[in-house]
């Protein structure tokens, strides 16, 4: 008796658990599922917050309240969505409450401009100390500071594409507003970071010199 | 197409007819530098390894971080609801008394058993004894009349 062959086993990649599936194994108590949802969105978070942040452990502190207070809003909500057969937007609130914590780090401390500027000063210095690299490190930190400077929206979508790099659509729905609204925004934000960085860097304002 | 349209277009997946305005549009090529010189000069640069360290180990530390909030968080609950046990217990008890029943404090007076007596009390006059009775009755018919 010839014995049956096997069938073939065919290795499927295992499909990612969604943000929904994630959150509530965490509020049933697995460790594992929050591990990696902070594994997921950890960089994403922190390239946001960095932003804000002075030194990397404060954006590191950010990150950290960011998670935990987007962990108590799944704690939250999760009977009210799994109730209404709603998906858990883990991703939008997390964004959201980071630039939200982001503004406020900005708002208590003038803080904005320390440690980007610095990092790229120090960078840039060692790196090439070229006139043409300082032209250009002057010209980047006269773009952030004038990012600073943006009205709140117009500075929620900026930083959530460029720091996050974020697609209009999610921006939009990170942010409640609609996908042209976001894009909207963006042009704005642009004109306007163009027309303050032409006045930032004249000559004649005051601010126009070193960063 | 307007300009206008066409930059909002060119942010994002433009498509042939956009790309083809931009083209020959001298407003929207200038749109475009200036977009691609903002983006370069707002973008931080790429995190240190320095920087990328700092995430080690954020999973444990946000979940320990976690564990510890929804401790606290339990026991002040628990505190919360011992205390509002102990407020109820003590609330049952002040009303399982009852309704507070009226008490009526009334003054008896006996009247002593000669209430002749009881007219004459220490310190004060008889005035019984003062009595001065006047016949106001009307005198006979005839008396004192003129004949």
């Amino acid at each position: 008796m010839t014995p049956r062959p096997l069938p073939a086993l065919r290795l499927v990649p295992k499909e990612p658990a969604s943000d929904g599936a994630l959150c509530r194994q965490f509020l049933a108590g697995d460790a594992q599922a929050f591990g990696e949802l902070i594994q997921r969105y950890q960089d994403l978070v922190f390239a946001l917050v960095r932003r804000y942040a002075a030194t990397p452990d404060e954006a590191r502190d950010l990150t950290q309240r960011a998670f935990l207070q987007a962990f108590e809003a799944a704690r939250r909500s999760l009977p009210r969505l799994v109730a209404a057969d709603g998906d858990v937007p883990f991703k939008a609130w997390l964004l959201r409450i980071a630039i939200n914590l982001g503004k406020n780090q900005v708002r208590d401390g003038a803080r904005w401009l320390r440690a980007p500027l610095e990092a790229l000063d120090g960078a840039s210095s060692t790196c090439e100390g070229t006139h043409d690299a300082l032209e250009r490190a002057e010209a980047e930190a006269l773009t952030r500071r004038a990012v600073s400077k943006l009205p709140r929206r117009q500075r929620e979508v900026f930083t959530l594409r460029i720091d996050a790099g974020l697609p209009f659509a999610e921006i939009a729905d990170t942010l409640g507003i609609s996908e042209g609204n976001a894009k909207s925004h963006f042009h704005h934000a642009v004109k306007r970071l163009r027309d303050e960085v032409r006045a930032l860097s004249s000559p004649l304002h005051p601010e126009g010199g070193t960063p | 197409m307007r300009c206008e349209d066409a930059e909002l277009k060119l942010l994002e997946n433009p498509d042939a007819e956009v790309l083809a305005h931009a083209r020959q549009c001298a407003s929207c090529q200038g749109f475009m530098k200036d977009l691609s010189l903002v983006t370069a000069h707002a973008t931080l640069p790429a995190p240190t390894p320095a920087q990328r360290a700092a995430l080690d180990g954020l999973a444990e530390a946000t979940w320990s971080q976690w564990r510890r909030a929804q401790r606290r968080q339990r026991s002040w609950l628990g505190y919360a609801a011992a205390a509002g046990f102990g407020a109820l217990v003590a609330s049952a008890g002040f009303w399982s008394a009852g309704p507070v029943r009226e008490v009526v404090v009334e003054r008896v007076v006996e009247a002593p058993a000669d209430a002749a007596g009881a007219e004459v009390k220490a310190g004060e006059p008889n005035l019984a004894a003062l009595e001065v009775f006047f016949d106001v009755t009307w005198p006979e018919t005839l008396e004192g009349d003129a004949p």
